[in-house]
């Protein structure tokens, strides 16, 4: 069967990789990929497994036995934290609402870690979503007729002992109203209204979503997805403001104590938690503030427990915490200059591949980057994350192609490009972005932009309030001689969500004008001709739809080889080069397993204990 | 300002006009001499104007140009000032940076000054309701924190890209790119700062030129030419005007640092002009809060330059108080 | 005297009043219409949000005199409205948050008087001497000096050579625990008093001077008294007065300083709940603290001018 087959094919591309890498992990890989052959054609020898998702979870044995207790410190987001507008993540776009909500809610399925690979010292942990496992569900769901996917909820899955769900059992009802309002409401629906046509209750516990056709990523865009939903959230939070708000209740592993605006968000533990005894720690104080300075200090004196860091102060941080445990890896984040195609100047492909032409990425990333985990830079194409779908236009610029130049950094070819487009003497720019994304993507965004300068893009940088900003500019709504600069999706699990999510004019959310539509234009509508954008570019977006129906790895991979060929000659957005990330945890902090993302909150966190003897 | 202040003040201002023009030139050589400290504050003022003015010239690289094989260099001959994250040499900054200190300084206190010669001069000669309005008015204005008021403002109209009315950006900017960084392009940026920091700082100057006015009013020299038949403008521009002048200069000077301190403060919190345009609170508080563990220079160099101008322009103020109007000594 | 009290005392709620107008006019200066602002910038999918619902919270559906008796009234029930995003209440944040703000100027005003008084006097009473070129070198470096420089100033060579001195993150409640407030609190509260001590200390030192120069020091001079029961009893007492007068302006500037000391060194007061309220754009919140803020300062202002009518028997309010 070509579905299972697909899946197949994949996972053991990663079991061999892996394999080489460390005896331990293979195990954890070695359930998740029983799980998913065990309801195909089962020539990988696995067993069937039932109820093991969360067993699969693998302590490195040499930290011996957890010790259960004590208050787990630090800042919620690193440097980029900030107070929540809201903590209503099935309604809300911003980061601030979503990686909370791992804390006390589910998905269906979650990740399992990927083995790091050592950089400069320190393991790096890669931006590898290949490998999933059950987590409000029992283990990876049965897939019948290669669209279909029958899940099974734990048995032991209640929601927190709270008013006014008070520890009830987690139904399949409770599901599929859930998941109702995220398909009517959330901003990041725009994947779940194209692919799922059903879901169906089938038992208490028991319900199947049945899909439009084939989708090669439907567990990391769709069931495992950490960026956006759709969570689990009983039906009494979904239908009380106050509650969804500013009191979510869940059944994840943390129950939601307190949110003091510009102070913390206090969480404790999980008595129930399907995974029990994990979690470990009794109580979560997350810090709402995100000063670096206040931030590592706190570091270093022990009061915060772990923090995630900033790229370009990774040296200061290693100096300042020397018995620290350091973590890197690729930014996931992924972002760069977004348009406005209705708008001059960017209406003409000219100017966006003189743009891309203009900007040093090396120069920044020699600046910005000091952990050095990627050499080119996360998100250097428009899929760099992804090892196995990425092609390098800078160190492999003949494997690329012709196209790699507009990758190269040309001050004179950039002039040139401007010049024929009619702005021979440069152009005067306002770069929009956010204030909330904090001194590392702040840096990021000047570093980048004001090195376009010297081939004539002269950038004005307006942050606006992120809450204007995430409803007009982040949607392109971008006025003439505009650009937007800025992260664009916080944790990208596929590159289908950057073809359909950031770019598709079928998104519910796309990031270019002309009129910042949240709402999706019909796909019968496109591409319309002489559109500058995406969606009048009627061989990419065949493209991008089609690369998502093959389930063949190969195929697929050369298909989005093909796409990002494509996308650096129209240059509909111009990536930036991601710096790396970096994890600071203190000595006493075991049991670290991470998992990229936004998620943290289900995948490391219950499995961290502390050891301050 | 205290009640007290303002009687004080007036009681100095009963003294017959001399020839201004003579006054003001044995004035300066008789400040310069006894007031040291002021004539170094106006030196500061004359010498910030300067740099201001010329700064395009005076500035060793354009302030937006990235260095980025230099990245947070510590002051050498090459940078004199250091360099940032991005290699920006933050000497060309500083100077350049010395644009929004001028324009947001003097800009402010004379909007400031105007409007409190108008509302303060009309409030206190008209007298009765129309004062009793005024004055309810300037107390409800007065009962708000500057900042708080300069922040929403500034929030409400906005300072980033083009800004209120399309004023951020100025007239387009010509052929060569440091064209952009003279002055006048600067003076349409800090548009809004200095729009509302003028209306703020019009509410306490207004109480001042009021008290004034009322004093002045009293003098038999007003009855005198209005018994001559001089209608109310006459007498305001005539007789009222040249007496209130030193208390509006004493007001503007007195100004001077405060404005400064407060386009500092909000440019520090990051809602002054916007990015990559270089001003002192900005940069302390986004660099030198961020790299200034590593490099101490990017917190000791905007924050001397604020601090140094600010010093510079109080002095001024205080000797100018104290050569005008003595016994205002302290009062602050 | 009684007369003055009272019509001083009238003004209180005029002025409050007044504030009241001001603040709710902001929204009619922004731009464009207010509700389709906050509806666009709410991300356009809550559902919970219409325009017609954000246009009864903010009473725009009805004229402005009307919208501001409303927001009047409601304030005065001590219902300040929610946030657009996430529907916490304004007044619940502000009574959590007025008690941090007025803690730090509290302190601030009370230990930059117990530095400035006592080096005001004895700059006056030793004139011209070192002492005072130092103290009067000290306040002009204190009037000058923004606080936050000082406060970056204080993370970065604090954090750098002494790290144990910065404060916790966590702010922690007075009443819950002093000790960790305590730490939390003393270093904005020195940076902020330090800004105001010049200027008290100035006032003090002409002050001290000028009743230095008065007849009855001058006689209690020629009595032979000592020179510390000359300065303490006579002359400091009455130097005070107009000091006392000061406060009034200080509350204003301490307020003001507050906002950038809080927000330095992430302190959950009123600053940076403005701070936050501008950045999001959540007018309700920016309206609140305008008017508990201007109420206070309107309040101090009365309770500094009654204490100078009734402490300096040579003013007589007509």
């Amino acid at each position: 069967m070509a579905t299972s087959e697909y899946w197949n094919r994949f996972w053991r591309r990663q079991l061999s990789r892996r394999r080489l890498l460390k005896g331990t992990v293979v195990g954890a890989s070695g359930l998740a990929v029983a799980g998913v052959v065990g309801c195909g054609d089962d020539d990988d020898g696995g067993t069937t497994a039932t109820g093991t998702g969360g067993a699969t979870a693998t302590a490195a044995p040499t930290e011996g036995q957890p010790i259960p207790g004590g208050t787990m410190r630090g800042p919620l987001v690193g440097t980029s934290t900030g107070t929540p507008p809201s903590l209503d993540a099935q309604r809300q776009l911003t980061f601030l609402a979503q990686i909370p909500a791992a804390y006390h809610y589910n998905r269906l399925l979650k990740f399992v870690p990927p083995t790091p690979s050592e950089v400069n010292g320190v393991p790096s942990v890669p931006i590898d979503f290949s490998t999933v496992e059950g987590d409000a569900c029992e283990s990876v769901p049965e897939v019948v007729d290669g669209a279909t996917f029958n899940f099974k909820l734990r048995d032991n899955l209640a929601f927190h002992d709270v008013a006014p769900v008070s520890g009830r059992a987690v139904t399949a009802d409770d599901v599929k109203q859930a998941f109702d309002v995220f398909s009517a409401e959330s901003p990041n629906r725009g994947n779940w209204l194209s692919q799922v046509q059903e879901l169906a209750v089938t038992g208490e516990k028991t319900f199947s979503i049945t899909l439009r056709g084939p989708f090669a990523p439907a567990f990391q865009v769709l069931f495992a997805n950490n960026d956006g939903g759709p969570w689990i959230i009983p039906p009494e939070v979904l239908a009380d403001p106050n509650l969804a708000n500013q009191k979510p209740i869940g059944a994840g592993p943390f129950i939601f104590e307190s949110m003091t605006p510009d102070e913390s968000i206090i969480w404790n533990r999980n008595p129930n938690y399907y995974d029990s005894p994990r979690p470990y720690v009794d109580r979560i104080e997350s810090s709402l503030i995100g000063d670096a300075e206040v931030i590592l200090q706190n570091v270093k004196e022990g009061n915060f427990d772990s923090a995630l860091w900033t790229a370009s102060q990774w040296d200061r941080a290693r100096d300042e915490v020397p018995n620290g445990q350091f973590f890197t890896g690729p930014e996931h984040v992924w972002g760069g200059a977004f348009f406005n195609f209705a708008e001059a100047p960017f209406n003409d492909k000219r100017v966006r591949q003189a743009f891309s032409m203009a900007v040093d990425r090396q120069g920044t990333l020699s600046v910005l980057d000091q952990p050095g985990a990627v050499g080119g830079g996360a998100g250097l194409t428009h899929v760099s994350q992804y090892d196995g779908f990425y092609i390098d236009p800078i160190n492999d610029a003949s494997a690329f192609g012709e196209n790699a130049k507009y990758y190269t950094r040309d001050i004179q070819a950039a002039k040139d490009l401007l010049g024929e487009a009619g702005y021979p003497n440069g152009l005067d720019l306002t770069a929009t972005s956010s204030n909330v994304y904090g001194p590392g993507f702040g840096d990021l965004m000047e570093t980048l932009g004001g090195s376009a300068a010297e081939a004539g893009f002269r950038l004005t940088f307006n942050y606006e309030e992120y809450g204007a900003y995430i409803s007009t500019s982040f949607f392109g709504a971008l006025p003439a001689n505009t650009l937007g600069l800025a992260p664009l999706f916080g944790s990208p699990m596929d590159p289908h969500n950057i073809f359909f999510t950031v770019f598709h004019p079928s998104s519910a959310r796309h990031n270019y004008g002309p009129q910042g539509n949240p709402h999706a234009i019909p796909a019968a509508n496109l591409p319309v001709s002489g559109d500058p954008s995406p969606g009048g570019d009627a061989a990419l977006l065949a493209l991008w739809n089609e690369q998502a129906t093959l389930l063949d790895l190969d195929e697929r991979t050369a298909k989005i080889h093909e796409i990002q060929q494509m996308m650096a000659e129209s240059m509909y957005f111009v990536p930036w080069p991601g710096t790396s990330t970096a994890y600071i945890f203190n000595p006493w902090v075991k049991g670290i397993r991470l998992v990229r993302g936004y998620a943290y909150a289900a995948e490391t966190l219950p499995h961290l204990w502390l050891d301050k003897s | 300002m205290a009640v007290r202040e303002e009687a004080v003040i007036l009681s100095r201002l009963d003294r017959p006009v001399p020839s201004l023009g003579l006054r003001w030139l044995r004035g300066a050589w008789w400040f310069a001499r006894h007031k040291p400290l002021g004539a170094f504050g106006a030196l500061v003022l004359i010498a910030t104007v300067v740099v201001a003015i010329f700064s395009p010239w005076i500035a060793t690289y354009p302030y937006a140009q990235q260095h980025l094989t230099d990245s947070l260099q510590d002051p050498n001959s090459t940078y004199w000032f250091g360099t940032d994250k991005q290699g920006h040499d933050l000497f060309s900054r500083i100077v350049i940076g010395s644009q929004i200190t001028v324009l947001v300084g003097v800009g402010t206190v004379t909007l400031a000054a105007v409007l409190s010669v108008l509302v303060g001069g009309v409030s206190g000669y008209l007298g009765g309701r129309v004062d009793i309005i005024t004055q309810r008015v300037v107390d409800v204005w007065v009962s708000l924190p500057p900042i708080f008021l300069l922040l929403t403002f500034v929030s409400v109209l906005g300072t980033g890209g083009s800004g209120f009315l399309g004023l951020g950006r100025g007239p387009d900017v010509g052929l060569n790119p440091i064209d952009g960084d003279w002055i006048w392009y600067t003076f349409f940026r800090s548009s809004v700062v200095i729009l509302s920091l003028g209306i703020i700082f019009a509410g306490y100057g207004s109480r001042i030129v009021r008290g004034a006015v009322l004093a002045i009013k009293e003098n038999t020299y007003i009855e005198a030419a209005r018994a001559v038949g001089a209608g109310d403008v006459r007498i305001m521009v005539h007789y009222i005007l040249p007496n209130i002048l030193p208390v509006v200069i004493i007001l503007a000077t007195i100004n001077l640092g405060a404005a400064v301190l407060a386009e500092a403060t909000i440019s520090f919190l990051g809602f002054g002009i916007q990015e990559p345009f270089p001003t002192w609170g900005h940069i302390l508080g986004d660099e030198g809060r961020t790299y200034g563990p590593t490099a101490e220079h990017l917190m000791w160099v905007p924050g001397a330059a604020i601090f140094f101008s600010v010093y510079g322009f109080n002095m001024l103020g205080d000797a100018l108080r104290d050569v005008l109007d003595p016994r205002l000594r302290g009062g602050r | 005297m009684r007369n003055y009290i009272l019509r001083r005392a009238l003004l209180v709620p005029v002025t409050v009043l007044g504030v009241s107008l001001l603040v709710s006019s902001l929204l009619e200066l922004l731009p464009g219409n207010v509700a389709d602002i906050i509806l666009a910038e709410s991300g356009g999918f809550n559902t919970n949000l219409t325009k017609g619902s954000i246009e009864s919270d903010l009473g725009l559906d009805q004229n402005f005199l009307t919208r501001w008796g409303n927001w009047l009234a409601d304030i005065a029930q001590g219902n300040f409205g929610n946030y657009f995003r996430g529907g916490r209440s304004v007044g619940g944040e502000l009574e959590h948050r007025l008690p941090v703000t007025l803690q730090l100027a509290g302190m601030s005003l009370v230990l930059s008087l117990i530095i400035a008084i006592p080096i005001g006097v004895i700059s006056a009473v030793r004139q011209d001497s070192l002492v005072d070129y130092f103290s009067r070198s000290l306040a002009i470096f204190m009037l000058a000096a923004p606080s936050f420089w000082l406060g970056v100033m204080f993370i970065v060579l604090v954090g750098n050579y002494q790290p144990s001195l910065l404060p916790p993150v966590a702010y922690h409640d007075v009443w819950e625990d002093p000790w960790l407030n305590l730490k939390q609190m003393w270093a904005p509260t020195v940076i902020l008093a330090f800004s105001l001590a010049g200027s008290v200390m100035r006032l003090t030192r002409s002050q001290m001077l000028e009743v230095l120069r008065q007849d009855y020091v001058r006689t209690a001079w020629s009595k032979g008294l000592r020179e510390r029961v000359v300065v303490t009893r006579h002359a400091v007492r009455n130097a005070f007065i107009p000091v006392l007068s000061l406060i009034g302006v200080q509350i204003n500037i301490l307020i003001s300083g507050s906002i950038v000391l809080e927000q330095i060194f992430g302190l959950p007061g009123l600053g940076l709940m403005l701070i936050n309220a501008l950045l999001t754009r959540e007018y309700l919140a920016v309206q609140g603290v305008l008017i508990v803020v201007a109420t206070i300062i309107v309040i101090t202002n009365f309770i500094v001018d009654l204490g100078y009518s009734v402490l300096d028997p040579r003013i007589r309010y007509t």
